[in-house]
């Protein structure tokens, strides 16, 4: 009775394991009716039975039951590729696990890469560098403010002086003109013509009057950019190394962090007066109150005083 | 690909090779031997007995062989099956990698030292 029972569940089974094994299943269920007699021992036969041929049914099928011929064959031929084997095999659990996990994996970086340098746009300059918006936003704000200062091409090419190295020759068509006509500035339609130095320079109004508007209620700061840098250290003078220098002004706030020898540059800078605060390790240490900075050739020194103080020596002056 | 079915080993399989390790067995032999080390807990029916044969046999870890000389006429229908040096590896590895569990197992007071 429980061997018919059982050819029945045997049907489930693929038939390669059937043709293989049903002999074999069959006398192994007639020895175990012979050894095990008694209604205790039979009925966990019958229990044994059932569950055992649901629990093998996923073995059964995930074998592949190649001929051990075809095997050898296989083994033969190892060095030269073949894609048999893989034809019939179906995606593994395995490869769809690694596959997900690699893509969901790739993902978090992404994201959290994008959400690190969204995080650094509020503290501009604090790398040394301008974000692409920032830059921009400088450029529009250069062309726009009237008394821009633009030097000739050829007054530029040899000088240093004037705290215009740093400033990009602008891509404007006022640029363009005074590149014509450079050698007769005074004649230059709406100019300012204001004579520095050696150099030439010649202001010229180089927007319109509603685009410049346009710029202002942005209320982006118009002053004068400069850097600023210096050397942070203790009341004995030896450097203080990545201790964050925080610069409050009116534009809001900027921040580096001293290098190993205590070093520090801020490298965008409006002139103005700054609260210059110090934080190590996340705590303040050490702040000032308002002081005047501005383009200054001579670095700064910065002293950790006690009691809190900040001692700030040789401050830039104005030009 | 046979690697994969048996990594991790399944403890049938891996019973399977250790009731072959003292000598070549047939199908129900190996069904009392692995009911008999494992105290009664686990008995194979044919569904997995056969499965993981097929398994173990696909992965070269047991071969099968020809009835052996002294065995009766009466069961010359069974089929015998013999633990390759490959399959002896495996169940070594194995066995290794069971016994560092039960290492760490006493080393957290977990099992008192009357084991093993």
């Amino acid at each position: 009775m429980s061997k018919k029972m059982y050819t029945r569940l045997f049907r489930l089974y693929p038939s390669r394991f059937r043709k293989e094994y049903e002999g074999e299943a069959l006398q192994l269920i007639r020895d175990r009716l012979r050894d095990e007699t008694g209604f205790m021992k039979r009925t966990r036969l019958f229990w044994d039975l059932a569950a055992d041929a649901l629990a093998g049914l996923p073995q059964a099928y995930r074998n592949s039951y190649a001929p051990t011929e075809a095997a050898s064959l296989s083994l033969q031929t190892e060095g030269s590729p073949s894609f048999k084997v893989l034809d019939e095999q179906p995606l593994g659990r395995a490869s769809i696990l690694l596959g997900g996990s690699l893509s969901l994996a790739t993902i978090v970086a992404f994201g959290f890469l994008l959400s690190r340098s969204m995080a650094r746009l509020p503290v501009p300059g604090s790398n040394g560098r301008m974000s692409p918006i920032e830059a921009v936003v400088e450029r529009l704000n250069r062309a726009t403010t009237p008394d821009t200062p633009i030097i000739g091409p050829e007054e530029a090419s040899g000088s240093t002086s004037v705290g215009a190295s740093q400033r990009q020759p602008l891509p404007s068509p006022a640029a363009a003109a005074s590149t014509s006509k450079s050698h007769a500035p005074a004649i230059l339609p709406g100019s300012g013509n204001v004579a520095g130095g050696q150099n030439h320079i010649v202001s010229i109004p180089t927007q319109k009057p509603n685009e410049r508007s346009l710029y202002l209620t942005a209320q982006l700061p118009a002053g004068e950019a400069s850097a600023w840098r210096g050397t942070l250290t203790d009341a004995f003078g030896r450097p203080v190394r990545s201790a964050e220098i925080h610069l409050i002004g009116g534009h809001g706030e900027l921040v580096v962090r001293t290098a190993a020898d205590g070093r520090f540059a801020f490298s965008e800078l409006m002139s103005g007066d700054y609260e210059v605060v110090v934080v190590l390790g996340g705590r303040e240490v050490a702040q000032t109150k308002a002081v005047h900075l501005s383009a200054t050739s001579s670095p700064s020194r910065l002293t950790l005083a006690s009691g809190g103080r900040l001692l700030v020596s040789r401050p830039g002056k104005l030009p | 690909m046979p690697k994969r079915k048996l990594d991790p080993l399944p403890a049938a399989a891996f019973q399977i090779m250790l009731a072959l390790a003292d000598g070549d067995l047939h199908g129900y032999a190996i069904m009392r031997q692995v009911e008999e080390q494992s105290g009664g807990r686990l008995r194979l029916g044919p569904g997995t007995l056969y499965g993981s044969i097929q398994s173990l046999l696909e992965g070269n870890l047991i071969q099968e062989v020809g009835r052996p000389a002294d065995i009766e006429v009466r069961s010359e229908r069974r089929r015998y099956y013999r633990l390759t040096v490959t399959g002896r590896k495996m169940a070594r590895s194995e066995a290794e990698r069971m016994a560092d569990v039960l290492r760490v197992a006493r080393a957290r007071r977990i099992l008192r030292g009357d084991y093993v």
